[in-house]
């Protein structure tokens, strides 16, 4: 193989490529990148064997091949080269990369050994714009269980079909939902893909373009600008969600977002191991509040508009946080019914289609 | 499928003596739903592995395991990314390892169709792994294989053994471990044939095979009887320390492969603190492999005496040469049958055999190997190989 490829991009590809590359495997060719210039462009691919990442970028191709170079050490090759083009020659088992002044020769992984990466079957599913993605990607992946001893809620559920696709994760004391339209299949498709690989995905692109998505039978994959990021899917059943949001919700609070998150921040500082923040609502807003006998005590008013009979419910304030900071926009509403059904978090008049429910703590 | 791997899939006509759990796996694989739990019980070296191994390929391979095309070829050497092999870390099978299983096992698979894990020496599994392992084994995901591979069934979880189908493995008679040696192996017929003979299990015959300088060595072996006559007890402490000093040259020898496959890990995956338990994951197997390298100089020596003690009771006996380990010496081992005591015989093959046992857990090797040779070459049992 013989190429010689731009620097600036040749080093920003191999740092996303190598998001996708296993620190721990101990198949030493899991820990390279592949080079393969047997097309009209370098196409640049690794694999932790539960996502790859693949890129493929303009270059000059002057000889065809493919070789499987050492991720940790390209990385920081990629990252100090001087300016110039980059050249990469291959033969016999090592490579030798060159740019301006500086020469590094570096010995092959073995070429046999990394991973076919198998893509999904058929036509891609759907697209959508790479930053309405990345943003319900950042609102409903926080709410996936990193607990695995139920697989299943360690991944986003993709329930796409004709005319929308909805992303859900619950780890059973939260759940975020998210629809998005789209022209999708015509047949409906529903996928659990990994947390993890929802978000990398998401990284893939600097938030322009579109992002093509293709959900298979066995992987997933997601491509956007040169970039495509496949993934194996979570086998089993993800929960009936639909079931779990109240059809009822008679007491609704709308408050001011930013300073709702601000305080139950700063209430929050004092619902140590475990405590919860309680949240009287009434007619003039919410009274947060939380503490303990050893510890003291924190209250703060947070003004809002309120309809409904007064009450007061609590909530673990992580969870809660994390709810109030993936709504988009200035306001955000609390609904519940009492302090031990869900409440839900969203956007006033529901313009997103992102929801948040939050189990309350018992008090 | 083409007309030659239809009716015998190439995977598994490199098992050989052992029809009945080819026949047993094969009509799994046939019927489409091949269960989700094996557990391969027999001695080392008889081709569990081999057997894990096509099964893994003909639940993968398009063509049910030709043995020819990219995936058994992965299959085969370890680096197919849907089979995975996990190996005791130190002394036993950790439930970290089987924590990572877990996860894998609920994934479809990365390129297959069926993920096949590999349990190396099973019965390693300490007790938290084990129960760790029979949570899957309860609720198995429906595109997973799980093959325990064990000696020591009595050693795994009863609740474990329960949930698995038991497919048993024999040792290989000696014309067996032959017709592999030629037919897989291109070994020269002769080289086979002893090998066959004297190796025991298929994979120490077929490092005699693999090794020039091993036939040398055996003959050297085969001498130590007589220099205990010749040179009475004493000469057993220049015996124990040239086998020392044979077991540390296989040691540096192995050393060297070892020094060469850590940089090459340090070089594909860094030397940085996340790497670390990768790391120490290679440096325990290398330390396991020089153990396990240094053991079996001294079993070698030892089996080697063992066959020619052997063939002087046979050879008293009045069995006809062909039935002796070692043709090549049988006029030699005539002569000392002439003298010998039978019953000092079987008890030396007892004591060498002890001796072998006691390598294999952690003794002093040297003393063990000097105090085995003194005995031998006491004037009194000297009669035995006159």
């Amino acid at each position: 193989m013989r190429i010689s490829v731009e620097r600036e991009r040749f080093a920003d590809t191999i740092g996303w490529v190598l998001r996708s590359v296993s620190s721990r495997a101990t198949l030493p060719a899991l820990g390279g990148v592949l080079f393969d210039a047997n097309g009209p462009q370098l196409r640049l691919a690794g694999t932790d064997l539960e996502l790859a990442g693949e890129a493929t970028i303009d270059a000059k191709i002057d000889e065809k091949g493919s070789v499987v170079l050492p991720g940790r050490v390209l990385g920081e090759i990629a990252r100090s080269l001087p300016e110039g083009a980059v050249r990469i020659e291959s033969s016999g088992g090592q490579a030798k990369l060159t740019c301006g002044a500086a020469e590094f020769t570096l010995r092959a992984l073995a070429l046999e050994d990394f991973p076919n990466l198998a893509a999904p079957g058929g036509a891609p599913s759907g697209t959508l714009d790479a930053s309405v993605f990345a943003v319900a990607v950042g609102q409903v992946t926080r709410a996936a269980s990193h607990d695995e001893a139920r697989p299943v809620l360690t991944g986003t559920l993709v329930d796409a079909t004709g005319d929308k696709i909805t992303l859900v994760s619950t780890d059973s004391y939260r759940l975020a939902v998210r629809e998005i339209p789209w022209a999708g299949p015509s047949t409906a498709i529903k996928r659990v893909i990994p947390a993890r690989a929802l978000s990398e995905a998401a990284r893939a692109s600097d938030g322009d373009g579109k992002i093509e998505i293709t959900l298979g039978e066995s992987q997933a994959s997601f491509a956007v600008a040169g970039r495509r990021l496949t993934t194996r899917l979570i086998e089993g059943e993800f929960p009936n969600w639909n079931q779990l949001i109240p059809a009822e919700l008679p007491n609704q609070l709308r408050l001011e977002r930013e300073s709702f998150a601000e305080a139950v921040r700063r209430v929050g500082i004092l619902a140590q191991s475990g405590a919860p923040v309680r949240i009287d609502l009434g007619a003039d807003g919410a009274k947060l509040g939380a503490g303990s006998q050893d510890l003291g005590e924190a209250t703060e008013q947070v003004d809002g508009k309120f309809e409904g009979e007064p009450l007061t419910v609590a909530f673990n304030p992580a969870y809660l946080l994390d709810g109030i900071n993936a709504v988009e926009g200035t306001e955000v509403t609390l609904s519940t019914r009492d302090g031990l059904k869900p409440a839900v978090l969203r956007a006033p008049e529901d313009a997103s289609g992102f929801l948040y429910l939050v189990m309350p703590v018992r008090i | 499928m083409s007309a030659r791997t239809g009716n015998d899939p190439a995977m598994w006509s490199r098992l050989v003596g052992q029809e009945t759990a080819v026949r047993i796996l094969r009509d799994a694989v046939a019927s489409g739903a091949p269960g989700h739990a094996y557990l391969f019980v027999g001695p080392q070296g008889v081709g569990r592995e081999l057997a894990a191994m096509a099964l893994a390929a003909s639940l993968n391979c398009p063509d049910g395991g030709c043995g020819e095309c990219d995936v058994c070829a992965r299959v085969l050497r370890r680096s197919h990314p849907d089979v995975y092999t996990i190996a005791p870390e130190g002394a036993q099978i950790l439930v970290d390892q089987v924590r990572a299983v877990r996860e894998n096992a609920y994934l479809s698979p990365y390129e297959g169709r069926v993920k096949v894990f590999l349990f190396e020496d099973a019965h390693r599994l300490n007790p938290a792994a084990s129960n760790a392992l029979l949570k899957v084994l309860e609720e198995p995901p429906g595109d997973v294989v799980f093959i325990l591979v064990t000696e020591s069934p009595e050693d795994l979880l009863p609740t474990v053994v329960s949930r698995c189908r038991r497919v048993d493995f024999f040792p290989l008679g000696p014309a067996e471990i032959e017709r592999v040696l030629v037919t897989q192996h291109d070994a020269d017929p002769a080289l086979a044939s002893w090998a066959a003979r004297t190796g025991g299990d298929l994979s120490t015959a077929l490092r005699f095979v693999k090794d020039p300088g091993a036939p040398d060595r055996r003959r050297a072996h085969l001498d130590i009887p007589g220099r205990l006559v010749r040179n009475g007890p004493s000469e057993s402490v220049r015996i124990a320390a040239e086998l020392a000093g044979e077991a540390a040259a296989a040691v540096s020898a192995l050393t060297k492969r070892q020094k060469d496959e850590l940089a090459r890990h340090l070089e594909a995956f860094g030397d940085a603190r996340a790497t670390g338990a990768a790391r120490k994951r290679v440096e325990d197997r290398h330390k396991r492999e020089a153990r396990r390298v240094e053991t079996e100089v001294y079993d070698s020596a030892l089996r080697d005496v063992a066959s020619f003690y052997r063939d002087v009771l046979l050879a008293g006996a009045g069995v006809p040469d062909d039935a002796l380990v070692n043709t090549e010496m049988a006029e030699r081992l005539r002569r000392a049958a002439a003298v010998a005591d039978p019953a000092w015989l079987v008890g030396a093959l007892e004591r060498i055999e002890d001796t072998r046992r006691a390598l294999a857990r952690n003794v002093q090797a040297v003393l063990a190997l000097e105090a085995i040779f003194m005995e031998l070459g006491t004037p009194r049992a000297r009669a035995g190989a006159r």
